[in-house]
């Protein structure tokens, strides 16, 4: 998509033409719209998951805060994290500590780069797409084991350590899951994989989204993500009965606020990898590429939220699994029923 | 009360027949069997209640200071009838262990008088596990020591703190500070206004001579 | 190198590698750790410290630390009229204060041979009963929330208001009700109390059985539960536990069944036993029990009898001379009170025995070998009450 046009003058090394129209500007303009889009998917994310969760506990959750239904209430809250104090305990290792959150929250921000949100709505678009997308939301963990780590904090430690040990053990699955994709679809370029599901039909008539014929590697996928996002019933990092707030626990101000965002957001990016991949992303079917560039966005978030909507009610639902019986899920389960489902999808390509 | 329970009698006839001279006194009083055995008789007291008198379910172990003051004995003084309760009458301390039986129902109270000066008691922990905290508890509240403990280490009450809160001895520091506020609202009740519970309900006299004449023991 | 056969080298160099790996398993192995979980920690019902060895997520021991919430109530007792001691036992387990003035009143009356006219006991035994289901929902939300599921505390939080509603509607109190008198009640049942009992037990009924199926149903619950924190029967009956966990535990004695009380003899109720004795059984058995008391109160509004509400009382309380250990199945066990009388208004000595201080004393064994989540799982299934285990 993007070409770059940095080819130098002939002869002249200073002589460059910076080409402002081309990619200076794209570059800036889409910058910004994802360091804008984290925070905001953050806010919208966070506002339904406390609306949802109020509502499955039959409760109302915030209804005051900015008037209607409580819609301001994590801004408000937002603001509240930024007015406190920034506090770093005194044994920590400062400068980790203090880096820790930002690590978590590239993180989901490299993440989001690699989701096209339209025909033509992207901000990268490379071969390894899918395989980058992973890569990069793999940098979070050292984020969160170095929070663990440097936090000088017991609780924070153990919760550091489980929370690297579930989220290796967890990419394996996430990734196996993916790989069945890949094949189907024959490239890990995320619209090629869109336009793959766009052209993959039933029957020869009606098309389908991958999450039909690849249900077993959707299931592993939602399963191995929501132990990827730490959530119930994976929630063992933070384990706020055992172990306080986990590798959290020292954080406050600013510095949870990232780790509150960055909690969200990457909620929002693997629903959005999920529905790439599963759902057919920003494609609906029979209608014609120009309305999708349109509707594309809206088609993807509706079904980002779909994803989001089926986190948070496992989450809302299920207890905690101890952390021997989570790797044992993992190892014994997820991966072998991963592994099973790729060699059924090769064979079948094979046959078809 | 179920099934098989043993009757008091039998619980008390069963520890005289087996302690014999150790066993100082008995009581039914209640229907709650009672045994005061010696000190060093206790934790066989305790052996026999589990294992002749199935008695295994350990309910508690704690201690009463008895202080003998004279407006009390004063009353004491006519003959207590047959199977009526009787106080000791000098200052001991005295360890209170209760037992039960799970698959009886029957239950019994063993005590054992020790001297107010350097109490001892042997420990329970090897008989009933549970005596651990009750009697460690014991040690810290009533300073009686007891013997063989596994952890003679305080349990409520912080290392540094002297003295031991249970004994009639160890003043309520608020009670000597202020006098009891509780004392008014019992005392003043005129004589012919309707009669009140403490809560201001009506209620009627059944027992007209009972009277207000024992003065508040604040500070027994 | 004459005389040393292949089979002799091949041998040293198996202990040599032997060895190497022995040197690697020393070098990497983690040194323990003493975790202090609590006095403030999530899941400590209060102020309550479990100083643990642990090392990695395995606990070595743990040594509890109580007292944080000891407030020497049996000193305070020695020095109060009988009526005002209910104001303190009330504060013994705040969940179900209640059910703490049964067995201190019966003691009472007992010493005073008084008996409370009959529409008094069934009252008592109603009010004891609401007490017992508002603390077991309580324990079952919150032990959802020990374990990990967030939502079940909403839903039993929600239907025991309901109950603690009506205790309000009756006593003026949600937890601490100070409604007993010696030979009876501060006042009888307000209007319409039976209506409303009969509403809210269908809605504690509902919400026993969505429970049932979103905890105990749940698969993960089962793996976190199942055969975690075994209490032998010997050992728990030894160490003084009571209630629903030594009931989970095999044993069969429910002091309301055995050592009949206020109107239980005369109503119709089932004692919950199993026999596994872990997490799991625990749970299980409180929700049953749930359902039980929901079972006596309706039993009991059915039969209410009609009379007063007070026992022809002295004005002055004063208790002969006695001693006498009452004891009485409250929401946690066995709570009793060991009430030694020399005459007068006030009590020469109260021995309360809570049900939590010896629940609480069976956790350094039991924990013993435990995982760190486990560790949870157990503490929050014997379901202590600090202000239980401290008085």
């Amino acid at each position: 998509m993007t070409t770059a046009g940095v080819a130098p003058h002939a002869g002249s090394v200073l002589a460059y033409d910076i080409p402002w129209v081309d990619f200076v500007i794209p570059l800036v303009v889409k910058m910004l719209v994802i360091a804008l889009l984290v925070p905001l998917s953050a806010l919208v994310l966070g506002y339904l998951f406390l609306k949802l969760l109020a509502h499955m506990q039959s409760r109302l959750g915030p209804m005051e805060a900015g008037g209607f239904h409580g819609w301001a209430q994590l801004i408000a809250d937002g603001l509240k994290f930024m007015q406190k104090e920034d506090v770093i305990p005194e044994a920590a290792d400062k400068p980790a500590f203090a880096m820790a959150p930002a690590f978590v929250l590239v993180s989901v921000v490299l993440v989001m780069i690699t989701i096209p949100f339209g025909p033509s709505l992207n901000v990268i678009d490379i071969d390894a797409q899918v395989f980058m997308a992973l890569a990069v939301a793999s940098i979070g963990t050292i984020g969160v084991l170095l929070a663990g780590w440097s936090s000088a904090n017991k609780y924070s430690l153990m919760g550091g350590f489980r929370a690297a040990g579930q989220l290796m053990a967890y990419e394996l699955p996430l990734l196996l899951s993916i790989v069945a994709v890949v094949m189907m679809a024959q490239t890990m370029n995320m619209q090629g994989i869109i336009s793959a599901q766009g052209g993959f039909e039933l029957f020869g008539t009606i098309p389908i989204p991958y999450v039909v014929p690849q249900f077993v590697a959707f299931a592993v996928f939602i399963v191995a993500a929501q132990a990827e996002l730490s959530q119930a019933p994976f929630d063992m990092p933070f384990a706020e009965s055992e172990l306080v707030s986990g590798y959290a626990t020292e954080y406050t101000g600013f510095r949870y606020l990232f780790f509150f965002i960055a909690e969200f957001a990457s909620n929002f990016t693997m629903a959005a990898i999920g529905a790439v991949l599963f759902l057919g992303g920003w494609w609906l079917p029979w209608v014609p590429d120009g309305v999708l560039e349109v509707i594309g966005p809206f088609v993807l978030v509706a079904k980002i939220l779909f994803l989001v909507f089926v986190f948070l009610w496992m989450r809302s639902t299920y207890p905690r699994l101890r952390e021997d019986q989570l790797q044992r899920f993992a190892w014994k389960w997820l991966i072998p029923i991963s592994l099973v489902n790729i060699g059924i999808t090769g064979v079948l390509k094979v046959v078809w | 009360m179920s099934r098989l329970a043993l009757v008091p009698e039998e619980i008390t006839t069963s520890f005289r027949d087996v302690l014999g001279e150790k066993v100082e006194s008995t009581s039914t009083f209640q229907g709650q069997a009672a045994v005061v055995v010696t000190p060093d008789a206790w934790v066989v007291a305790f052996t026999h209640a589990r294992d002749v008198l199935a008695c295994d379910f350990f309910t508690f172990v704690s201690a009463i200071d008895w202080v003998t003051d004279d407006a009390d004995e004063g009353d004491a003084v006519e003959e207590p009838e047959e199977g009526a309760y009787v106080a000791p009458a000098r200052d001991l301390l005295q360890m209170v262990g209760r037992v039960s039986s799970t698959g009886q129902g029957h239950g019994v109270t063993i005590k054992s008088n020790l001297p107010k000066d350097a109490p001892v008691i042997d420990t329970l922990t090897s008989v009933y596990a549970g005596a651990d905290w009750h009697e460690r508890e014991v040690m810290e509240m009533f300073g009686i020591s007891v013997s063989g403990h596994p952890h003679p280490e305080k349990l409520y009450l912080t290392d540094e703190f002297e003295g031991h809160p249970l004994l009639k001895s160890y003043k309520l520091g608020a009670r000597e500070v202020k006098p009891w506020p509780g004392d008014v609202n019992v005392e003043e009740m005129p004589e012919d206004a309707p009669v009140l519970d403490d809560a201001g309900n009506v209620v009627e006299l059944s027992d007209p001579e009972v009277s207000e004449e024992t003065p508040p023991e604040e500070s027994s | 190198m004459a005389g040393i056969t292949s089979a002799e080298v091949s041998a040293q160099a198996r202990v040599a590698a032997h060895m190497a790996d022995v040197g690697v398993a020393v070098e990497l192995e983690t040194p323990e750790m003493t975790l202090n979980i609590g006095p403030q920690h999530p899941s400590t019902h209060g102020v309550f410290r479990l100083v643990a060895r642990v090392e990695g997520e395995k606990i070595e021991d743990v040594e509890p630390v109580i007292g944080y919430m000891h407030r020497g109530y049996e000193k305070l007792c020695e020095v109060r009229t009988y009526p005002q001691i209910t104001t303190l036992v009330n504060r013994i387990d705040w969940l179900s204060g209640y059910a703490n003035e049964i067995p201190f009143i019966l003691a009472a009356e007992r010493l005073m041979g008084i008996e409370a006219p009959p529409r008094v006991q069934y009252i008592r035994t109603i009010l004891t009963e609401m007490a017992r289901i508002a603390t077991f929902l309580a324990f079952l939300g919150v032990y959802g929330i020990e374990i990990g599921a967030i939502t079940p505390i909403f839903h039993a939080f929600r239907d025991r208001e309901r109950v603690l509603d009506l205790i309000e509607s009756v006593t003026g109190g949600r937890f601490h009700p100070n409604f007993n008198r010696v030979g009876g009640l501060l006042d009888d049942l307000p209007a319409g109390f039976l209506a409303e009992t009969a509403v809210a037990m269908d809605a504690v009924k509902r919400v026993c059985d969505d429970l049932e199926d979103l905890i105990l149903g749940n698969d993960i619950f089962r793996e976190r539960t199942v055969g975690v924190g075994v209490i032998p029967l010997e050992r728990g009956l030894a160490c003084g536990v009571s209630g629903a966990n030594i009931r989970a535990s095999g044993c069969t004695v429910d002091i309301r069944r055995d050592e009949p009380y206020l109107a239980y003899p005369e109503l119709d109720f089932d004692v919950v036993t199993d026999t596994r004795g872990d997490c799991f059984a625990r749970a299980w058995c409180r929700l049953q029990e749930t359902r039980e008391a929901v079972r006596i109160i309706e039993g009991a509004c059915k039969a209410l009898p009609a009379g007063p509400f007070m026992a022809k009382v002295p004005k002055v309380i004063q208790v002969p001379p006695g001693e006498v250990y009452q004891r009485a199945e409250g929401p946690l066990g066995e709570m009793g009170f060991y009430l030694v009388s020399r005459g007068g208004r006030i009590p020469y000595r109260v021995k309360i025995r809570t049900p939590s201080f010896s629940n609480v004393s069976i956790l350094p064994w039991l924990l013993e070998g435990t995982y760190m989540a486990d560790l949870i799982a157990i503490v929050g299934s014997l379901y202590f009450i600090l202000g239980d285990v401290d008085r």
